[in-house]
């Protein structure tokens, strides 16, 4: 008998896979054909349809453990992360769990069970689920393997991220008071020195993230998540060529991918490849959806915020041009092809979305509360985060707490988490405190291609020209500062914008400079512009070998010289003035050295130089003026605290010479004007023993036939042993 | 009433807590192979029972009635079980940091000659009597036997080249190559009109120069003095993707190029790849050491990948070692491999038999190197966290160049 049950059964089971029970096979195509509609219309994007016939599938064949799955997929989908929308999640992890009873070895069923407990934020369970499933890994596609691998890995790194900063307090110290930081920046920087740190912290945890994230990596290498967990963790260790070489791994197997250009960017920033790691930047943003790439892009985040509701009150092309004029302002060379400030900027966005960002979430690492202020003040000088404690506010009891400060001076951030998540939040009154603290300070900029950005002393003065005004811009380029050793190439400019930061010259050039030049190179350049502009004018040098920088950006109203109507340039102050010819009758007849530096030795003359245009002459052919020329002394240096203290009470109770007129002058001149409309004028004064400091220079010219008073005024101020500036033509 | 037999009952939950801990917890995979031992959970564990348990035995009996127990008796095994378990987890996460920080192999104690730096090294240049330091941020000519660094303020610099016949140090940035005299020390340097900008560059020889960019290798012949000196373009190599590294080798037209996915031979005379071979990790750096033929390629956290490049047309990878956690530099000479390793510190490898590489060495007194390179007299190996440049003579003390056992002094 025993000998004929094998046969029999082989038999049977033979006969039961030709001939179906009839009933179930045709409930079951019923139900295949509904499911297949269900997955038709939730590609086509109507998730109600699609749930609605994939409902029907089930109806009709409830052991259909794929329809459950998609059914409880479509309902994750619909579910956020709101704890108030658990309605949608209920019904995804009921419909889950159907198709993990009905096949409890589908590592897909499992994984997408996880992230619906992650969503939940059931951490332990759903990391339970991911392990079980990676577990049953002969079933599970590279894809789903790489998935699993890395959310394991997450979990990973969050506990490793929880230790890699912990800090301890030593005896007697601690825990830190969140009232006294905000005040008192210090109290947090000392506690942070006196903290101290266990080594190793977290490493077997760092192995184990490393180790799921590159086996994500290795079944699917094109895995967005991983790859750029992975890229944060190279970035924060400094290991900057293993973050290149993953940066362009991950590229060439997902070249679509916008995340994998802002780590490009990133690492090129870090080392100094300012124009590259703009390209990149520009593309990956291109890359990104729109709704994400304006929100990137926005910069009200750095912004005060009533500039920044402005801003968001834009829309299309007006906030566009917002924008490029608000990094045409922020750029603090435009000599270099890169703004070095918004590639900084970029970078700490890219940076914040690495590293904090919460995609499960939708939420995007620049828009946590830690991204927030990585953004706008850079990486914090100093990071420790403490344990749990029992004490403290309700909301930090049982929560690790994260300090970040930014020096003694601060400022301080404090952030609360709770243990084994992700996000952090400020803590206690700290969100109020960066709310203030923008309105003082909305953003802080470095970069590390400005090793020094140094002053460069310029005076501009405006003269009327026959299409507009002409420009001239004085500079002293401070090559001391800028070749400390001696010779080299200096790369200069001088750029001329608008009020919106189009430019309306650019004069670029490289200069030689020899060994055992004068410390200052005195350089100048003429531009015509259009009159009645506000102009930015902004000179520039540069040595290309060290990146030190000198840079000055003056900003000035519009001046007009109305034809037919009196009006004045501005006065131009000079170490000299000399005629060229006698009778002089333009800029030209006069060998002028100018000032850039607007500083003088005492008793050493001022010389002034302006232009007065279309005064009305008389039936003579005379135009008659008078000059009112007054210097005020509008601040004096002294040396020493104690001198300062006194010399501002002087200043206050009036006994100092703050204030008082150092020199006034008034006379009438009569100047034929026939067959020309320009009387070039030149003046020098000479003040009795000055003392060092700030003096006002006014100049009021009152046009006696046409009844018209012009002003002009120009500050210049007093230095002992500042000698005069070298001699340059104009470019 | 709770009989008094129930105060012994935490005890004993404690210690089955203990026995699970210690059996079901095991040391992770990694650390387990070659743990240095587990004594310091066992240590902690008693000295937590004891800190906790002997003021609670030699205490009197708490006045107020809390519970059940209140009697030492009953505190002090309560006490003590707290004790150990609290210390027995403390030791066993330091016993986990330490088998971490231990890997298989002796320990090596090196002499240290280190100079600290103003700026974060990311290449090193060595000259003769020295080196240069390059990094975003700056630039250094160090002298072991001088003054102070000399620090310039060129930054940016991806890399640099010694010509010591011409007293000269090519470095090169994407914005181009620039000279500096090394005679002088010279840290201001000047930037050669018209050459091409790149992110590694490699002496081919005395007028020689490869400058690697995204296109590929660009050979250029140097021409004339410091002060005109000029390059010119003799011929280009293209490697398909942007190269990583270069090793050229010395006394023959031959450049090892190491692309992301790659390594080749690159004949620089007549500017055409001799063979290849697929990389299967992503590669950060090279060397070749061309007496033996090895040659090695450091993948960072996915291991060391050791080559046998004897025969240029047909280069062959023979192992890839994992046994060092980050491989983020190495440099091969005769049977040895000097290892970069991070926090893991400088590890020196035998290669006596390449399938199987055995470390032979580690020393943990350099900080954590980021860089090991060949130096003009031995390696220069830096510590980018520390900011520092160790020089190591070689051979090591109590290491024979060919890689015999390293003896403990």
């Amino acid at each position: 008998m025993r000998y004929l049950l094998p046969p029999l059964l082989g038999a049977l089971l033979w006969i039961w896979g030709i001939h179906p029970p009839p009933a179930a096979g045709a409930q079951s195509q019923e139900a295949r054909a509904a499911f297949r509609e269900g997955e038709r219309l939730a590609q086509a994007g109507d998730t109600t349809l699609a749930l609605a016939s994939i409902r029907r599938a089930v109806e009709l064949d409830p052991a259909f453990a794929e329809a459950h799955f998609r059914m409880g997929v479509l309902h994750a989908g619909l579910s956020s992360g709101e704890p108030r929308e658990f309605r949608e999640r209920l019904s995804a992890r009921g419909a889950l769990e159907r198709a993990i009873r009905l096949d409890p070895e589908n590592p897909l069923y499992l994984l997408e069970f996880g992230k619906l407990l992650l969503r939940q934020q059931i951490r332990v369970d759903a990391q339970r689920v991911f392990q079980r499933a990676l577990d049953l890994g002969e079933r599970a596609d590279a894809s789903t393997q790489a998935e699993l691998h890395f959310q394991l890995g997450v979990f990973r790194e969050t506990q490793w991220l929880r230790f890699r900063e912990r800090h301890r307090f030593p005896q007697g110290l601690g825990p830190l008071s969140e009232a006294r930081a905000v005040r008192d920046p210090m109290y947090v920087w000392d506690v942070l020195e006196r903290s101290y740190t266990f080594d190793g912290q977290g490493e077997a945890d760092r192995e184990s993230m490393l180790a799921h994230f590159r086996a994500a990596l290795a079944a699917n290498p094109a895995h967005a998540g991983a790859a750029t967990h992975l890229l944060a963790y190279h970035y924060e260790v400094g290991a900057l060529d293993e973050f290149m070489a993953e940066a362009q791994r991950f590229l060439a197997a997902a070249p679509g991918e916008w995340r994998g250009y802002l780590a490009l960017g990133l690492g090129l920033h870090v080392l100094g490849r300012q124009e590259e790691a703009a390209g990149s930047f520009r593309y990956g943003v291109e890359l990104m959806p729109p709704e994400i790439r304006d929100d990137f892009e926005s910069v009200a985040r750095i912004l005060p915020r009533d500039e920044a509701e402005l801003l968001e009150s834009l829309e299309g092309e007006a906030r566009a041009e917002a924008l490029r004029s608000f990094w045409v302002r922020m750029d603090p060379l435009l000599l270099t092809p890169a703004n070095e400030y918004q590639v900084e900027y970029v970078a700490r966005m890219a940076y914040a979305d690495l590293r904090f960002g919460l995609p499960e979430y939708g939420i995007p690492g620049w828009r946590t509360d830690r991204g927030d202020i990585w953004v706008r003040y850079g990486a914090p000088e100093r990071v420790a985060s403490f344990s749990p404690t029992s004490g403290g506010s309700w909301e930090a009891a049982h929560r690790i707490t994260t300090v970040w400060s930014y020096g003694r001076r601060g400022p301080v951030f404090f952030f609360n988490q709770n243990p084994g998540y992700r996000q952090a939040a400020f803590a206690g009154d700290f969100r109020s405190y960066a709310r203030e603290l923008r309105s003082v300070e909305s953003a802080r900029f470095d970069a590390p291609t400005l090793a020094s950005l140094i002053s460069v002393p310029v005076q501009v003065a405006r003269f009327r020209s026959d299409d507009g005004v002409r420009v001239e811009v004085h500079a002293a380029l401070p090559l001391d500062s800028l070749l400390p050793g001696g010779g080299g190439v200096l790369d200069t400019g001088v750029f001329v914008l608008d009020a919106r930061g189009r430019e309306l010259h650019r004069r670029v050039q490289q200069e030689v400079v020899v060994a055992g030049s004068p410390p200052v190179l005195v350089r100048s350049w003429v531009a015509e512009l259009p009159a009645d502009t506000p102009l930015v004018v902004s000179v520039e040098a540069r040595d290309p070998v060290s990146w030190v920088a000198a840079a000055s950006r003056e900003r000035m109203g519009g001046i007009a010289f109305p034809p037919g109507a009196p009006s004045v340039s501005d006065l131009l102050l000079a170490g000299e003035v000399e005629l060229r010819v006698p009778g002089p009758r333009r800029r030209e007849d006069f060998r002028i050295r100018p000032e850039p530096r607007l500083t003088f030795i005492p008793e050493a003359p001022v010389h002034l130089y302006f232009e007065l245009y279309d005064l009305l002459p008389d039936p003579d052919g005379f135009a008659s003026y008078e000059l009112e020329l007054s210097v005020i002394v509008e601040e004096i240096y002294r040396q020493g605290p104690l001198r300062r203290l006194l010399g501002e009470l002087a200043d206050r109770w009036g006994v100092s010479e703050v204030g008082e007129e150092a020199v006034r002058l008034r006379f009438r001149r009569e100047e034929r004007v026939v067959a020309r409309d320009v009387i070039p004028e030149y003046l020098s004064i000479v003040l009795d023993e000055p003392p060092p400091g700030r003096y006002g220079l006014s100049l009021v010219i009152r046009d006696r036939n046409a009844g018209v008073e012009l002003v002009t005024a120009r500050s210049f101020q007093i230095l002992e042993g500042e000698g005069p500036a070298p001699e340059s033509p104009p470019r | 009433v709770i009989p008094p037999s129930s105060s012994v009952r935490p005890p004993r939950g404690c210690a089955v807590v203990l026995l699970l801990l210690a059996f079901l917890h095991p040391t992770a995979e990694v650390v387990a192979q070659d743990a240095p031992g587990s004594h310091r959970r066992w240590l902690l564990a008693l000295a937590g029972g004891v800190v906790l348990g002997l003021p609670a035995a030699l205490a009197d009996p708490f006045p107020v009635q809390l519970g059940s127990c209140n009697e030492p008796g009953c505190v002090a095994p309560v006490a003590a079980a707290v004790g150990v378990t609290v210390g027995f987890l403390l030791g066993k996460e330091r016993d986990e940091a330490a088998a971490r920080r231990f890997v298989a192999g002796p320990r090596l104690q090196l002499p240290r000659e280190g100079v600290a730096l103003p700026f974060t090294p990311e290449r090193v240049v060595p000259v003769e009597g020295g080196a240069v330091a390059l990094g975003v941020s700056g630039m250094a000519h160090l002298a072991w036997e001088g003054p102070d660094p000399t620090v310039g303020s060129a930054r940016g610099m991806a890399a640099g080249a010694a010509f010591p016949e011409r007293g000269l140090l090519l470095t090169v940035r994407p914005d181009g190559v620039f000279a500096f005299s090394l005679l002088f020390r010279d840290v201001r340097g000047r930037l050669l009109a018209g050459s091409p900008g790149g992110t590694g560059i490699a002496a081919l020889g005395p007028d020689q120069v490869a400058v690697l960019g995204g296109g590929g290798i660009r050979i250029l012949e140097l021409d004339g003095g410091l002060a005109e000196l000029g390059l010119r373009e003799v011929g280009t190599a293209s490697s398909g993707e942007p190269p990583v590294a270069a090793a050229p080798v010395a006394g023959s037209h031959l450049l090892w190029v190491l692309t992301r996915t790659r390594l080749a031979a690159v004949d620089t005379e007549q500017f055409r790849e001799l063979g290849g071979v697929e990389i299967p990790i992503l590669p950060l750096g090279m060397d070749v050491d061309a007496a033996s033929g090895l040659g090695v390629v450091a993948g960072g956290s996915q291991g060391l990948l050791i080559l046998d490049l004897t025969r240029p047309a047909e280069p062959v990878v023979l192992h890839r070692y994992t046994g060092v956690r980050e491989v983020k530099g190495a440099v091969v000479e005769g049977r040895l491999v000097y290892v970069a390793a991070g926090d893991q510190g400088f590890v020196v490898l035998d290669l006596s038999d390449p399938l199987a590489p055995e470390v032979v060495g580690v020393s943990r007194n350099l900080g954590d190197p980021s860089s090991v390179q060949r130096g003009v007299d031995g390696l220069l190996v830096t510590d980018r966290a520390a900011r520092r440049l160790h020089r190591l003579l070689l051979p090591l003390p109590g290491l024979a160049p060919s890689g015999d056992r390293w003896e403990d002094p």
